[in-house]
């Protein structure tokens, strides 16, 4: 394809411009901003449409412009309306129609042959640019390299998936590890357990002995009061001496001596009190005397009555003499009244009502009996009254009066008689009459008395004997109580003796023996037991915890998954550096078949430029460049700038030619001026050679280039 | 003979050992996990006594070194006394011998075969014999059915350990090969080491019974034990009865031109909620990109309800690969150059691999890589690039 010529309507700063161009090499010249960057970029752009933002010049909606090309023998038109591109695009080899990669191969600026990279670093970035489809490679490279970068490291002590997982891992194995030590200890504990049980089993017999020492010695402790009070009472025991026992036969004899002894005595003295009191009777007559008399005085009480009578005979007789007559008797029936009942009644119903306000029902059953003793009171009782008889007639009266009075005196003087013989005062008939009963009753009394004192005193003296013949035996009476109260006395700590004895026999012990029987225990076999048991317990809880293994299998388990991401890691990190690989050999291989070409043909361009005075040169082994001059060959370090520019040139330049096959025409934006007037004349000369097999357009603002070019055949040069 | 009886055949417990191929994001899966195994013996001992089994026997790796505790122990003595009749194990490789075990004795219903072969007849069994020996220690160079000869009037049962007819093993467990195992006067060999399990032969018959819980992706599928059934001196049932507590499955999911839902709901018919899942996307279209640059295996555990333990990635994107390998740009030279480096062998992905000083350090571990799984690597590497390239456009 040949560019035949572009017309800009309106592009950038330019407007209505042509420019024509030739088949071979056209140089086109024109001051600074006389639009060669614009030109050339309306041609790229053309071309291949790039779609970067920012571009020079800025893109209007006014843009417009032809570009005629001739592809195959046709020419074809491009048209430039509104940032668009119509028209039917040329053919353009695989690749090159890219447009970042079209405009680094197909484009040359000055500083292009400034850089070295092309050549120097074996410079896979470099290549690339030169390399179809080659940038695309550099980021997919660039991951790649990031992944093997993170999961291996980049040095032996980057940090990296995997370092950091074999940490984890080997501060787990060493958790494992530990815990594995733990367990193996489990056969060692368990031995260890056995033994520890094997001695509580003999330290158990020890103490059993032990407990028992202890046991008895506690029981002696506490039975030490009971030795005590055993040993006091023993002493008190003792201490009553020798004394005559006293059964309770002899008891039971005693008390019946002894009540009857004073059974006897009360007897006697009752005896004796009455017979006193007869003897007040008796009135200081002699007893015999009143006896001799009894026969007599037994008809006193008697005739006394008839004395009675015959008195009132006499006094009725004699106030029958003096009275006149009377009427019948009357039975009278009265009624009255007792006071006393009424007063202890209404006594008792106040005290009743007052108490009852204190304290019922008793109070109230008393005012209910004050009240009904009130009312009884009230009511009386009866009384049969008798009045005296009629009275008789006093005829016979004085001759009555005389017998009665001779028959009273008669009764008189045997009383007064009978009294006087008895020496005893008289009051009375009355009395006298009571009296000589009551002598009379006193006597008789006092006569059969006589026989119960003499029995009762010999009663007595027989009690009193027997009940000293019985407390001979003791001394006395004295001497019996004494004897009575040790007996007692005797029983009792006895019996208080016997009750301790058995205490401390059921406790065990020798109530004879008040030392305790065993030494009091030590306690060393139960403070090694309490440290066995306590070692076989922690000993247990080890074990248990060694059974106990959800520590040891989180961390198994953990360590396996780490495992598992560790093999993941590294066949990442070996994906990452298979692709990197991969990428260069890709790289070596579309370089070196590129390269060749590119070396001889950059090698011809050199030899063009420089007069055939330097050759390329590329060692296979190293694929870096150097110059040959004759038989001086110059490594990269060794050359000029002048030399640099123009082998670059020659190197871009043939990779021009080789991926654009000659079809895709080169546009060179002034790269001639940092040669020296020699050197520019070699390049165009160069330049002009290349020509032949692809369109090249050069754009200068160089007069010197300008002049040069007109010099040369082959050359086309035009003016901007 | 006429022997009549039934016994329980299992092996390869592996009580107490850890699963690792879960995330750390679940804590709790791990110690689920764990405790399933337990579970799995658990139901082996309901199995025994609900079907009237006459005995069992255990033929090797009841434990795991690396994980035995007193505990453990404890625990699968607690279930041998649960199980109430006569138990017959032979110790295998993962069967230590550890200072602590005389402290946890197993209950007097067990007996442990020595490491010499010994021969023991039941009790109210006529015409059954059980024959069984132990390995000496976690590698036994012995050929241990090779020792073992049965009365020829019984019905004789070998419980070992034994690795038959091995193919390069690294240590020796018992190797033996399965011609020993005729002509001994034994009728069924009970063995284990194997954690798939397999009928080897019916005459006699020798058995694997597998594990009784799946603990990695390769251990997928049902586990448990073997019910054996004995009439007239003959085996006239063998069933196999499932006690796993959970299953492992490996699935395959294909997402050519599907969205995430398609393939999503695909997953959901294969798999049964709680099961631990590995799936494999294959195909090509826009999935790749994007299972590629993010880990899907949170999110698709979350919408199964399993825990999704891997996630291999084994599709490529929507470009055609083929046609752009042959290309000349960066895209078709990294596709080419990943293939080569694909098809180059194990020593070259390691020489690669290894070239990194830092990679050098884990050298075991990349060296314990199956070719597979280098080759995976390679194309997880190149499927990235590419998928890195595609989103940089």
């Amino acid at each position: 394809m040949r560019i035949r010529s572009a017309s800009i309507r309106s592009f950038g700063g330019i407007r209505d411009r042509s420019y024509r161009f030739s088949d071979g090499l056209t140089v086109l010249h024109g001051p600074n901003e006389s639009g060669k960057t614009t030109v050339m970029e309306f041609i790229r752009s053309t071309l291949v449409p790039s779609p970067k933002r920012n571009q020079y010049p800025s893109r209007e909606k006014t843009d417009s412009g032809t570009l005629t090309y001739e592809q195959d023998g046709e020419e074809r038109t491009l048209r430039l309306v509104q940032k668009n591109v119509e028209g039917e695009r040329p053919a353009m080899p695989t690749g090159t129609d890219d447009p970042v990669l079209y405009r680094s191969v197909f484009a040359m600026t000055p500083s292009d042959l400034d850089d070295e990279k092309v050549v120097t670093e074996g410079g896979v970035r470099s290549r690339f640019l030169t390399v179809p489809g080659g940038d695309s490679l550099p980021p997919a490279r660039a991951s790649a390299e990031e992944m093997w970068e993170s999961s291996l490291g980049r040095r032996s002590n980057s940090r990296s998936k995997v370092l950091s997982l074999d940490s984890e891992i080997s501060s787990i194995d060493a958790g494992i590890a530990e815990s594995r030590s733990q367990v193996d200890r489990y056969g060692e504990l368990d031995r260890r357990r056995s033994e520890l049980c094997d001695e509580l089993e003999r330290l158990n017999g020890e103490s059993k002995a032990d407990i028992e020492a202890k046991r008895i010695h506690d029981i002696y402790e506490s039975n030490v009061s009971n030795y005590d009070r055993l040993s006091r009472l023993q002493k008190e025991r003792a201490d009553l001496g020798e004394f005559v026992t006293v059964s309770p036969e002899d008891e039971a004899r005693y008390g019946d001596l002894v009540s009857r002894a004073s059974a006897a005595e009360n007897e006697l003295e009752q005896l004796n009190s009455r017979r006193q009191e007869e003897e007040r009777d008796l009135r200081g007559a002699d007893r015999r005397k009143v006896a001799a008399r009894s026969k007599a005085i037994e008809t006193f009480p008697g005739r006394l009555q008839a004395y009675k009578e015959d008195s009132r005979t006499l006094r009725g007789l004699e106030s029958r003499q003096r009275a006149p007559k009377r009427s019948a008797p009357v039975t009278e029936v009265r009624r009255v009244r007792s006071m006393p009942v009424m007063v202890l009644g209404l006594i008792l119903a106040v005290a009743g009502l007052v108490l009852g306000v204190m304290y019922t029902p008793y109070a109230l059953a008393l005012t209910a009996v004050g009240a009904v003793a009130v009312v009884l009171g009230a009511r009386g009782h009866e009384v049969r009254v008798h009045s005296p008889s009629p009275d008789t007639d006093d005829d016979g009266t004085d001759a009555e009066i005389g017998a009665v009075r001779r028959r009273m005196s008669a009764f008189e003087d045997e009383v007064a008689s009978v009294m006087s013989d008895l020496g005893l005062e008289s009051y009375g008939m009355e009395d006298d009459v009571e009296c000589l009963t009551k002598a009379r009753d006193a006597a008789a009394s006092i006569e059969r008395m006589e026989r119960h004192v003499l029995r009762a005193r010999a009663d007595k003296g027989d009690a009193d004997t027997k009940l000293l013949q019985f407390t001979q035996r003791f001394s006395g009476k004295e001497g019996f109580q004494r004897s009575l109260e040790s007996t007692r006395r005797a029983a009792d700590i006895d019996r208080q003796i016997a009750e301790l004895r058995g205490a401390i026999s059921s406790a065990g012990l020798d109530p004879d023996v008040p030392v305790c029987p065993v030494e009091r225990p030590t306690d060393s076999s139960s403070a090694r037991m309490g440290d066995v048991r306590q070692e076989i317990g922690t000993i247990e809880e080890k074990m248990n915890a060694i059974l106990d293994t959800e520590d040891l299998e989180r961390m198994m388990d953990r360590k396996a998954q780490l495992s598992n991401e560790r093999g993941r890691a590294l066949e990442d990190g070996a994906v990452g550096l298979l692709a990197c690989s991969i990428a260069d050999d890709a790289c070596e291989e579309i370089y070196s078949q590129v390269q060749p070409g590119v070396i001889a043909t950059a090698d011809r361009f050199l030899s063009m430029m420089t007069d055939g005075r330097y050759r390329l040169d590329t060692d296979p082994r190293s694929k870096d460049l150097s110059i040959r001059s004759g038989d001086e060959v110059k490594g990269i370090g060794e050359w000029s700038s002048g030399l640099r520019a123009q082998v670059l040139l020659s190197v871009k330049l043939a990779v021009a030619r080789e991926m654009g096959e000659g079809r895709v025409p080169v546009i060179l934006d002034d790269v001639l001026l940092p040669f020296d007037s020699g050197r520019k004349e070699g390049a165009l000369r160069a330049l002009a050679g290349l020509a032949g097999e692809m369109q090249i357009l050069l754009f200068t603002c160089d007069a010197e280039t300008r002049a040069i070019a007109e010099t040369i055949d082959g050359i086309t040069v035009r003016d901007m | 003979m006429g022997a009549h009886f039934r016994f329980v055949h299992c092996a390869d417990l592996h009580l107490g050992s850890r699963f690792k191929g879960v995330s750390s994001k679940d804590p709790e899966a791990g110690e689920r996990m764990t405790e399933s195994v337990f579970q799995s013996f658990s139901r082996i001992v309901d199995l025994a006594k609900s079907e009237g089994a006459d005995f069992m026997v255990i033929a090797g790796d009841a434990f795991d070194e690396s994980t035995i505790t007193p505990a453990t122990r404890h625990r699968f003595a607690s279930e041998l006394a649960r199980l109430d009749r006569p138990c017959f194990i032979s110790r295998g490789n993962h069967d230590p011998h550890t200072d602590w075990e005389s402290s946890i004795p197993y209950p007097p219903n067990v007996h442990e075969f020595g490491t010499e072969p010994e021969y023991i007849e039941l009790d109210g069994i006529d015409g059954l014999e059980i024959a069984g020996v132990s390995f000496a220690d976690w590698h036994e160079e012995r050929n241990l059915p090779s020792m073992i000869q049965g009365s020829p009037d019984r019905f004789t049962v070998a419980v070992l350990h034994c690795d038959v007819d091995s193919v390069g093993a690294q240590y020796d467990y018992s190797p033996c090969r399965l011609s020993d195992m005729s002509g001994r006067g034994v009728d069924y060999w009970a063995i284990g080491h194997i954690h798939r399990r397999a009928v080897l032969s019916e005459n006699p018959y020798v058995v694997y019974p597998g594990n009784i819980q799946g603990r990695k992706i390769t251990e997928d599928g049902e586990k448990g034990c073997y019910l054996v059934t004995v009439d007239g001196g003959r085996v006239s049932e063998l069933r196999f009865v499932p006690t796993q507590g959970i299953v492992w499955r490996d699935i395959c999911l294909d997402i050519t031109g599907r969205t995430m839902d398609d393939v999503i709901n695909e997953a959901r018919g294969a798999v049964r909620p709680g099961e631990i899942v590995r799936i494999t996307f294959t195909g090509t279209g826009e999935l790749d990109g994007a299972l590629r640059l993010n880990d899907s295996s949170e999110y698709l555990s979350k919408v199964l309800g399993c825990t999704v333990c891997e996630v291999i990635i084994e599709t490529s994107p929507s470009i055609d690969m083929d046609s752009r390998s042959g290309g000349s740009d960066m895209t078709a030279k990294v596709i080419a150059s990943g293939r080569r480096l694909a098809a180059s062998g194990r020593e070259a992905i390691l020489e690669r691999i290894l070239a990194n000083p830092i990679a050098a350090r884990h050298r075991d571990y990349y060296v314990s890589l199956t070719d597979e799984e280098l080759v995976r690597l390679v194309e997880r590497a190149t499927g990235m690039l590419v998928a890195g390239m595609g989103a940089s456009r």
